[in-house]
């Protein structure tokens, strides 16, 4: 990290003075220190204490000055139009993280609204939704925020789970604090049976662990006692279907925390949110997909084992594969784990069957048609970048037959996530 | 008559915003830009590009003559644009970003298409809400660029420029009233006054609105000082909005 340069310190300290002198060296530029003091003030100004303004300003500027994140100093990041409480020990929320998870809420919001009139019953079959590795709860309770806002009908059931104490007792203590702050609607109790029906719960559960996932996973209504459509399982609508699956697992590798997280998240944000553990490959290690191929049949990757920082994405496809859910996002690093992760899912072809279809190859890709599911990659920014949408061209599988990939967002966004669109499932956006 | 539709609350971090760079010096400051929507009501915004490039283009863009004072409940609509003349400028973060970075960038950049003006919002620590804001600022720029004298932010500061006047006035009369009354002792004179004031129209607020538009006033001032360094008043310390044509 290069030095800040003294004429710039100087600049900064007669500018903004000594607080910011403390700032400087983490914030590195005149605009993100003016931008810190600023909400650091604003933070004090807001919250009454009988310490003095002047004293507790210098105070925080002092622990940001010393390398703890910017939440972690004001207990709290905003996420959507929520306030998260932040602590250590709890990986704070990205924005990255913030905006697909807005752009989800939008895709939700409209295939449910287009696809049902008022007088639909399916109403009353709530939204089914699970959030794997949790940690503060932003994701579901952002999702929950904006749908019982944009669907104020639509009954919700939304999980959260987490490995990590830690993080079960913050995110339900940021369900708590958005409700008070009167940001969403207080979730039903579950033996209310008053419409909507609205629920939001968090568990503490190892997603490894099948004793303790499934029984999570196999009941998506958690108050599905109305038994009426659950033996006729038609195929895209009934009890017991998740209608979105999300995850932002760790999925950074030993070396890559070492080399390229930055300090602050180094030295202060939990490894456990952010490296996945080598026992949990190990123990993971199996043969999952058999070739992948790239344009030209170019082999990039023979090998049946994953990387380790991608284990978390063999079992959250795992779990796919088996409770197959209409729609799965799974956060990733960059493009190239975007792409191994739907290398993963093409190289299955039980997945590839669920999310793709036996989709011939068509040039120009998306007129695949309505319901004819959906591979695709995301990339950072996509809220205000909807527009923009790119073609991939992926061959996979032993006759390297080529597969079309959308990849949306701006395209210098850094690629962010993956997304998969059950067969079957139709989306407006 | 007490009438207060004319709400300008001075907030102070939302003062820091910008100095405008079209026409004069502007005050944002004590836009109530926090408060939510503009009511619903359409702006009077020349929206297509011919009528954009006109604007653009002329060499006197803004003759017609504007009253200079309007009723509080005259006031235009705060100005909203449609989003599909809106996009967002992509702001490389540096590094990777997700979770190996956990930087506060919550900068949002955002084009008015037909016009290219262009503006950058960091107000907040949340890019949501910064996307609210840039849009509402530059709502209001693009209607002072396209509707100059007719414009909200014109209309709100001639109704300040009258109101200053007319207190100033009033300080006037209330010294030429006391000479009166020692000389004569009437009352009527006073009257007359008033009433002659009434149809100018100087008075356009009830007297409640006054506190806070001193308030707002007082920022006035400062942005003043800040405006005569001139260019130099487009980015100030602590500013975090800056705007400006492309
Ligand atoms: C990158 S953080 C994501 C947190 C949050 N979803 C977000 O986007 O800000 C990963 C989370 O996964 C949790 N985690 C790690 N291993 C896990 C496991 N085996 N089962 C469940 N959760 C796990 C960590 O505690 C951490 O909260």
């Amino acid at each position: 990290m290069p030095r800040i340069k003294p004429q710039l310190f100087w600049q900064g300290r007669k500018k903004l003075g000594l607080n910011a002198a403390k700032l400087l060296p983490v914030c590195r530029t005149l605009e993100s220190t003016a931008n810190e003091l600023r909400w650091i003030k604003q933070h004090v100004a807001e919250t009454p204490s009988i310490i003095p303004f002047g004293a507790r300003v210098w105070k925080l500027c002092d622990r940001r000055g010393k390398g703890l994140p910017l939440a972690y100093v004001l207990g709290n990041q905003p996420f959507g139009d929520l306030e998260i409480k932040c602590q250590p020990g709890v990986l704070i929320p990205r924005t990255e993280t913030e905006s697909y998870t807005i752009h989800l809420s939008n895709i939700l919001r409209h295939s449910l609204s287009s696809s049902k009139s008022e007088s639909d019953p399916d109403q009353h079959q709530p939204l089914n939704i699970i959030d794997l590795c949790t940690g503060t709860g932003c994701i579901p309770l952002l999702l929950y925020s904006q749908l019982s806002r944009s669907l104020p009908l639509q009954s919700l059931n939304i999980v959260g789970v987490d490995i990590s104490q830690k993080a079960i007792n913050l995110s339900r203590q940021n369900l708590h604090h958005n409700l008070h702050a009167h940001r969403f609607p207080r979730p039903s109790s579950p033996r209310d049976k008053s419409h909507p029906q609205r629920l939001l719960h968090f568990h503490k559960a190892d997603i490894f662990s099948p004793t303790s996932l499934d029984p999570i996973l196999s009941t998506p209504s958690s108050s599905s006692t109305s038994s009426s459509s659950s033996s006729s399982s038609s195929s895209s609508t009934g009890t017991g279907e998740w209608d979105l699956l999300t995850s932002n697992p760790p999925y950074i590798s030993p070396s890559g925390f070492a080399l390229s997280t930055s300090r602050s998240v180094r030295n202060w944000e939990p490894k456990l949110a952010l490296v996945p553990p080598v026992e949990r490959v190990d123990l993971h290690q199996k043969h999952f997909y058999d070739h992948w191929y790239y344009p030209d049949n170019e082999i990039l990757l023979q090998t049946v084992e994953y990387q380790e920082e991608d284990v978390f994405y063999a079992r959250l496809l795992e779990i796919a594969r088996t409770y197959r859910p209409k729609r799965v996002l799974m956060e990733v690093g960059d493009m190239e784990q975007a792409k191994r992760v739907v290398g993963m899912v093409l190289g299955d072809g039980k997945l590839r069957g669920l999310y793709f279809g036996n989709g011939e190859v068509t040039r120009g890709g998306n007129e695949r048609g309505a319901g004819a599911g959906a591979v695709q990659i995301w990339r950072d920014d996509l809220v205000g970048f909807e527009g923009y949408e790119e073609i991939m061209e992926v061959g996979v599988g032993v006759d390297g037959q080529k597969q079309i990939i959308v990849v949306k967002g701006h395209p210098e966004g850094h690629g962010r996530s993956v997304y998969l669109r059950r067969v079957g499932v139709v989306d407006d956006v | 008559m007490k009438t207060t539709t004319l709400r300008l609350h001075p907030v102070p971090s939302l003062s820091a915003l910008f100095t405008g760079a079209v026409g004069r010096i502007l005050k944002y400051g004590g836009l109530p830009f926090v408060s939510g929507s503009g009511g619903g009501r359409r702006p009077v915004i020349a929206t297509s590009a011919s009528a954009v490039a006109a604007v653009a283009g002329a060499a006197a863009p803004f003759t017609t003559s504007t009253p200079s004072w309007l009723k509080a409940w005259q006031m235009p609509p705060r100005p909203k644009l449609p989003e599909d003349e809106l996009e967002e400028v992509y702001l490389k973060g540096s590094g990777p970003g997700g979770q190996k970075i956990n930087k506060t960038n919550s900068a949002v950049q955002l084009r008015h298409i037909p016009t290219n003006i262009v503006i950058k919002c960091q107000e907040t620590r949340s890019r949501t809400q910064n996307r609210k804001l840039a849009r509402e600022i530059l709502a209001a720029k693009v209607d002072l660029f396209l509707n100059g004298d007719k414009s909200r932010l014109a209309i709100v500061g001639n109704v300040k420029k009258k109101k200053a006047d007319s207190k100033a006035k009033k300080a006037r009369r209330k010294y030429k009233k006391l000479e009166e009354e020692r000389a004569k002792g009437g009352v009527g004179q006073q009257q007359l006054v008033e009433g002659a004031e009434g149809a100018e129209g100087g008075e356009v607020e009830g007297e409640d609105e006054g506190e806070e538009l001193e308030g707002y006033e007082e920022e006035e001032v400062q942005e003043g000082k800040e405006a005569e360094k001139g260019e130099k008043a487009e980015k100030r310390g602590g500013n975090n909005a800056d705007g400006g044509r492309h």
